[in-house]
């Protein structure tokens, strides 16, 4: 070990600031991109009802129909990406073969999206949030784009939008008009099947605008006030009227296309959702209409009879509805994160396509607080779902495998017009082996009685779920901070430990003492063992050391030592600055350090001195700890510049093994596992991916293929 | 202040069964016909005045309304006009002519009336038992009825009455619909047994059948026919469904099932692009045209209406009988009415959303006379007298001005005389003396005074004596009256004959034989530009000194009492007079206005009086602009300074004081839940309890001011109070106690039967 100083330990305090210049400093390959925001979106199938496109932020993931699976992915880093999140595609009327893409960093782009080939890009400089391109006039877009804000104070709902026509000449050279602008978000934009009208609809407005090639300046087009806030419009594909969905779950179909009626269109509106309509779809023989709305039920109306036909349960509010163009198909974009595709003839789920089902859920009511957890049994990612669930979810095969509702609840939506608040799963703990989880979950709405549990399950091989074995009703009186297994226990001895703001930590121990009664002889039961709490100090994060002998509580700045067996507090641990409270606590993999970070610091002490080794000034955000290896990460993000700088320490020194800048922003990190067949080479055989998730909810694995550079 | 808020008076409007709109000819005015034969007959133009009402009679109801004004000039007339000048001439007469009012009954007669002695010009028997519907045709020379027992009926409309020209007779069901085509060539009409039938007139037989859904072999009832401008066939049906019809092949256009129960009214427009529908279910769903070809067929054959069931709004408590459409004026608007007895106009802009108003269903003339000093209260139902003498509240020990408290009756309000009128007709006026010793009332046919005695076998009830009356003959026949007032001392009774003019009686304290006819005013009945009109309100002077009258043309005369002298004759304002009253301290007339505008006549000088010289024409917008005209006007004795002025929903306390004080002020209005005075404030509630058989047990409530008007700069002068709503009455009994009588509408709804739609989740 390395010699101490006078003063006890030795002091190494190096600025994380410059650790980009060191030149040790090595680069990471993203090995893989999964997950991301699916359905944020609607899809676009391509003609022959085969594919559907669904854009996830910069990239189109080309998925069949009949498999699910990613047939291709319409992205390359050589730089023929869109650097900013696509907002709109189409189908290249003229050439179904081609696929276009509008984005917020101000480019359309024209792909061969049978070999992935850029064809043709336009410049328009101004971010693209809906495009449309008629078959007659190529070259001639519509776009709607947002009006560049000065203050943030602009940047709530409440955007204002414009929409220009663009006229590319031969050189590529814009020609551009304003058409109409509004101080509201645009809500639609479609054209009549005849491409005679373009129709916008702004928040409260609907204009419509008569296409020609030689417009005359000044014309004015027709306007409508809508009486409510409109949410979405649809065109039908023969009859000369609009449909419009607005925020009280209306459908107003409006007839305004036709000279006779421009000044007064009649009106007629059916109501049957009691929320917004999310989507509207006109099928293309114009005799039925698909709705959806936050009520998860898909309505399909007839039009002519006013019949309605209903497709409920779907799991989530529809986002958006699409009719693939043979017109067997119906594709429902859901809020969580998934595409299923029906059969248009009795409605069946024909395919699904699932993502991380957090990615669309407000994280500001609903955080993502159990980060990314690895499911020791067959290495699968658990995060939290939607709102009082928790998702597995499978890294390598890019699949949904398991949602498991930790707080069971029907879907409702909303009574009245305040939201309904869910519980929401706070953390999740995995036994070693993966026979038990352990999760608590809590619900405060502000008015009722606050829920807290912490519930026990187990795993059941016949059904592959967990089952609930013991639920504990507010385990602590506040709220609970952090739920860990002890690790190196059989099943026959589990113990876990919480803590709460109550500046109380318990033990809990299974009890699988056998009974008297033959009823309860095989059945375990969970206690609390012991309760400890140092001083009325807060504690903020708990870990187990590798062998589960040590326990120990961060309080505020000082760390706790407790023999995990007799529960008895061993040393103390004091850290200075005291200023700066406890984030995280880990002690590394096969090795005597424990690492804790602060507001601004990274320390690592060395249990067997009981002393800092080293610490390092960064901000670490999230801290993770790889299983196989004694290395640990730290991901530190910048909100201003948009990016997130990884850094790969091994415990004994405070120079970074790997320091990686990622254009991301990191909501959570974790070591992933190794597939067994992927350890081929032994130098790698003990190597995770490090697996981190964006601001965008892709999942991004990193392999580190540039190990034995380093030492 | 104590309130005495009675609840007690069960006045009980009757369903509206039919409505009508004078043609477009003539100045617009609605016709509304209810169940027990009343028809009011109202002015949209007069921000929805009520400007008279046809008493109603014994075993009468109305079935249909039609105004008939007829435009052009028949064969049969030529005798009158050969020549080109005289025929103009005489269409220029015929449109100066008001309309005729024609009502047809469930008792078999169709019958005019003359609006404006208000009773029965003529009366011609159906000749087929009740009458179902009726309509004349465009021309508004024929008369289509159609009878309970199948037939339809023609007459021709001669300027003395209705004669019998042709008889459809088709013995299957009954008529319950129908209307003329365009041409005045066929008539299309809808009855019970499923069937519309559409009948060439002039050969008198059936053209086209139509037979509309059965269900399960049950006959459906066409309850109403509208036949639009382009000839389309509209129909409405007892299973709820509107359908068009081809109305030259017969063939059914389109079908919508838009209501859940019978469709009991149509309405359209004039261009035929409209059609607002209503019935049992309370909604009231609105068809429109969209032109509708698709883009696919360029053959202009195709181009047909389809009509698009644009929305529906559901605003009656009970089932809708009737509509009537008007789109001339200003606003475009419809009016429908049913068995929740109250009139809603609605307006095309926006609908189903936008605007809606809906007419007062309490009398817009009070029904109640009050004896202060006897604090005696009386109502006039349709054929009966109430008396009640008004209870006491126990007055609290300390006033807390924190809340307003109830207090316990000590003495319930008591009814003291029920008297029930012989008679045909309904009652169109009563008065009760001061001293409760007179009650005068009076029909269509007599006037009845009584001398209100003391029972000697029960000291609790009073008995009536009938005093002689000479009667009044009107046209060679009996007539009664349509005011009745007694003067504040006693001794005289002003009687409004129903030609107008006015009788001066004497009472006779000491004899109780005989009344004495001390003069008669004929200004009234005088015509002005060939016009007559009804008296619409009268007043008499605290000091029984001066008589004020005002009719419907804006004459408002000023009789002196003592000399029998008209004393003046007010100028003319902009728009009708709805209540006449006199200062109690001063002779100064307080007349209102449908406008809701008001002015202060001083009489001695005969002008207007100073503050309404200021303000009168500056009055706050909100005050202008309540939904309710004000129907009457009263004083606080203790305070001869400031008016109380009344609506259907509202108290108005206006201070002139205050406006006199400082200069240039404008007249500003708030909204308070109670009058800021610096006197004390309770009221007494008077109401009967929902449960049990003591119906007539009170329920007391005092109250105080509790909300003290803003202490901002400016000076309140015009106290809106909309805690007492649907006000049949309000007075003083005594200084700083006011008697008001309300009516709610809930306890109308409660005696109706349940209604057909019930409100479910979402709705």
């Amino acid at each position: 070990m390395s010699p101490m100083d006078t003063n006890g330990f030795r002091q190494l305090v190096f600025d994380g600031r410059q650790a980009a210049l060191h030149p040790e400093s090595q680069a990471l390959k993203i090995s893989r991109v999964v997950g991301g925001c699916l359905s944020s979106r609607p899809i676009i199938f391509s003609l022959d009802s085969k594919y559907f496109f669904c854009s996830c932020s910069n990239k189109i993931k080309v998925i069949s129909v009949t498999t699910g699976e990613v047939v291709k992915t319409i992205f390359d880093s050589s730089g023929n990406c869109h650097n900013d999140e696509i907002t709109c595609m189409m189908l290249n009327p003229n050439d179904p073969q081609q696929l276009l893409s509008g984005s917020l960093d101000g480019t359309i782009k024209v792909w061969k999206y049978s070999d992935v080939e850029l064809l043709k890009k336009y410049e328009f400089g101004i971010p693209i949030y809906r495009m449309v391109i008629l078959a007659s006039y190529p070259d001639r877009f519509f776009v709607v784009t947002g009006i560049p804000c000065k203050n943030a104070s602009c940047r709530g709902k409440q955007k204002a939008q414009a929409l220009l026509y663009f006229r590319f000449d031969k050189k590529d050279q814009p020609e551009m008009h304003l058409l109409c602008k509004s101080k509201s978000m645009c809500t639609g934009l479609v054209t009549s099947p005849d491409g005679e009208f373009l129709i916008i609809s702004f928040l409260r407005t609907i204009r419509i605008i008569k296409i020609k090639l030689n417009q005359q300046k000044g014309q004015k087009w027709p306007k409508y006030t809508h009486s409510s806030n409109i949410s979405c419009i649809a065109i039908h594909p023969s009859k000369p009227y609009i449909s419009i969905g607005d925020e009280y779950g209306k459908i107003t179909h409006m007839y305004c296309l036709k000279e006779s009626q421009i000044q007064d269109p009649v009106k007629s509106s059916v109501h049957w959702h009691p929320h917004k309509v999310n989507s509207l779809a006109f099928t293309s023989d114009g005799t039925y209409l698909l709705s959806g709305g936050k009520e998860s039920v898909l309505v399909i109306w007839q039009i002519e009879t006013g019949h309605t036909q209903f497709l409920p349960r779907l799991g989530s509010e529809i986002r958006s509805v699409t009719i693939s163009p043979d017109q067997t198909l119906y594709a429902i974009n859901l809020l969580d994160n998934s595409i299923k595709i029906l059969s248009a003839i009795n409605l069946e789920i024909k395919q699904a396509v699932q993502g991380l089902k957090h990615a669309q859920v407000d994280a500001s009511i609903y955080p993502l607080s159990t980060g990314l957890v690895i499911e020791p049994r067959n290495h699968l990612v658990v995060l939290n779902g939607l709102p009082g669930t928790i998702q597995f979810y499978n890294p390598h095969s890019d699949r949904h495998v398991m949602e498991h509702e930790v707080s069971q609840r029907t879907m409702i939506s909303r009574a009245f017009e305040k939201d309904i608040v869910y519980p929401n799963v706070n953390h999740v703990s995995f036994s070693s082996n993966g026979n038990w989880m352990a999760t608590v979950d809590s619900r405060e709405d502000g008015e009722t009685t606050p829920e807290l549990y912490l519930k026990f399950w187990k795993f059941d091989p016949n059904s592959q779920t967990y089952v609930l074995n013991a639920r504990i009703d507010n385990p602590h009186s506040k709220a609970v901070v952090s739920l860990n297994f002890h690790p190196g226990t059989n099943d026959t001895s589990l113990s876990v430990v919480t803590t709460g703001l109550d500046n109380k930590f318990k033990v809990w121990k299974i009890n699988s003492e056998s009974h008297a009664s033959q009823v309860f002889k095989d059945s375990v039961s969970w206690m609390c063992k012991f309760v400890g709490s140092y001083r009325q100090y807060t504690p903020r994060a708990t870990a187990f050391s590798q062998d589960g002998s040590i326990l120990s509580v961060a309080y505020d700045s000082i760390i706790t030592l407790w023999d995990s067996r007799s529960n008895v507090l061993r040393d103390v641990l004091t850290l200075l600055p005291n200023y700066e409270f406890i984030r995280h606590l880990a002690f590394t993999n096969n090795s005597p350090f424990l690492v804790v970070t602060t507001q601004n610091f990274l320390y690592v002490w060395n249990l067997l001195t009981c002393t800092i080794w080293w610490s390092y000034r960064i901000e670490a955000h999230h801290l993770a700890v790889d299983s196989k290896s004694t290395r640990f990460i730290i991901a530190s993000n910048s909100e201003k510049l948009q990016e997130c700088r990884l850094f790969v320490f091994e415990p004994q020194t405070a120079i970074p093994v790997m320091v990686h800048t990622v254009k991301d922003i990191v909501k959570a990190i974790a070591y992933f596992p190794r597939k067994f067949d992927e350890v081929s080479s032994p130098s790698n055989a003990f190597q995770s991916y490090i697996i981190y998730l964006n601001q965008n909810y892709d999942m991004l694995m990193i392999g580190e293929n540039f190990v034995e550079k380093v030492h | 202040m104590h309130i005495h808020r009675c609840r007690f008076v069960e006045y009980t409007p009757t369903a509206i069964h039919a409505l009508a709109f004078t043609p477009l000819s003539t100045q617009p005015l609605l016709a509304c016909g209810r169940a027990n034969g009343e028809i009011e007959i109202w002015n949209p133009t007069q921000r929805w005045n009520l400007e008279k009402i046809i008493p109603g009679a014994k075993n009468t109801s109305v079935e249909a309304l039609t105004w008939v004004h007829r435009t052009i000039i028949k064969e049969s007339d030529s005798c009158y006009s050969q020549t080109k000048e005289e025929q103009e001439e005489f269409l220029n007469a015929l449109l100066n002519k008001p309309p005729r009012l024609f009502s047809a009954s469930s008792n078999g007669l169709i019958t005019e009336w003359d609006t404006k002695l208000l009773r029965s010009k003529s009366s011609t028997n159906s000749h087929g038992g009740a009458v179902w519907c009726m309509s004349t045709n465009h021309a508004n020379t024929l008369l289509a009825v159609g009878c309970d027992d199948g037939g339809l009926r023609i007459f021709d409309i001669i300027d003395d009455g209705l004669i019998l020209i042709k008889n459809l007779i088709r013995n299957d069901a009954k008529v319950m619909a129908l209307a003329w085509d365009n041409d005045d060539k066929f008539i299309v009409s809808g009855s019970s047994d499923s069937n519309i039938i559409k009948w060439d007139i002039h050969n008198a037989r059936i053209m086209q059948r139509m037979t509309v859904d059965m269900k399960h072999g049950k006959d459906n009832i066409v309850w109403s026919i509208k036949i639009l401008k382009d000839g389309t066939i509209v129909s409405g049906d007892s299973l709820g469904h509107v359908c068009f019809w081809d109305g030259k092949h017969g063939t059914m256009l389109q079908k919508f099932k838009a209501h859940n129960a019978d469709v009991l009214c149509l309405a359209s427009n004039k261009e035929g692009t409209m059609v607002f529908s209503s019935g049992v279910d309370r909604k009231c769903n609105l068809f429109r045209i969209a032109d509708y070809f698709t883009t696919q067929s360029s053959n202009d054959d195709f181009n047909e209406n389809h009509w698009v069931l644009v929305g529906f709004r559901r605003t009656h408590l009970h089932d809708v009988k009737a509509m009537a459409l008007r789109e001339d004026l200003i606003d475009k608007f419809f009016v429908s009415g049913g068995v929740d007895a109250s009139i809603l106009v609605s307006y095309f802009d926006g609908f189903p959303e936008d605007k809606l108003q809906r007419l007062p269903f309490i009398p817009q003339k009070p029904l109640i006379s009050i004896s202060k000093s006897k604090k005696l209260l009386m109502y006039r139902s349709y054929n009966q007298i109430k008396l009640w003498r008004l209870g006491n509240a126990k007055l609290p020990d300390s006033w807390k001005l924190e809340q307003i408290p109830n207090l316990d009756l000590i003495e319930p309000q008591q009814a003291i005389l029920e008297m029930t009128l012989k008679g045909n007709y309904h009652l169109t006026a009563s008065a009760l003396s001061e001293d409760g010793e007179w009650i005068a009332v009076s029909d269509i046919e007599t006037v009845k005074i009584f001398k209100v005695q003391n029972d000697p076998s029960n000291p609790d009830r009073i008995c009536v004596k009938k005093v002689k009356f000479p009667k009044i003959l009107v046209n060679g026949s009996s007539a009664g009256a349509h005011h009745l007032m007694f003067t504040l001392d006693g001794k005289k009774l002003v009687i409004v004959n129903i030609d107008s003019s006015i009788i001066i009686t004497e009472l006779d304290n000491s004899q109780h034989k005989e009344v004495k006819i001390l003069h008669q005013f004929y200004e009234h009945a005088q015509p002005l530009d060939g016009n007559t009109s009804i008296i619409t309100s009268i007043a008499v002077s605290s000091d029984s000194r001066w008589l004020a009258v005002g009719d419907l043309l804006n004459r408002i005369n000023v009789y002196n009492l003592e000399t029998f002298e008209l004393h003046s004759t007010l100028p003319k304002f902009s728009s009708t007079n709805t209540a006449l009253a006199f200062y109690p301290t001063k002779p100064t007339l307080v007349i209102t206005l449908s406008s809701n505008e008001f002015f202060l006549y001083d009489i001695e000088s005969q002008k207007l009086d100073d503050w309404s010289l200021t303000y009168s024409k500056s009055l706050p917008k909100t005050f202008l602009n309540l939904e309710n005209r004000l129907v009457g006007c009263t004083f606080n004795p203790i305070n001869s300074d400031a008016i109380i002025l009344w609506g259907a929903n509202y108290l108005c306390l206006i201070d002139f004081d205050k406006c006199r004080k400082e200069k240039g002020h404008q007249p500003h209005l708030a909204t308070c839940t109670g009058w800021r005075e610096n006197s004390k404030y309770k009221a007494i509630e008077q109401a009967p309890k929902q449960n049990g058989l003591t119906k007539k047990r009170k329920r007391d409530k005092t109250e105080k001011n509790i909300k003290r008007a803003k202490t901002d700069k400016k000076i309140i002068n015009f106290q809106l109070v909309f805690r007492y709503r649907s006000l049949m009455y309000v007075d003083f009994i005594e200084p700083n106690t006011m008697i008001v009588v309300e009516r709610p509408f809930a306890a109308i709804l409660e005696n109706l039967p349940p209604s057909f739609y019930k409100a479910q989740y979402g709705s």
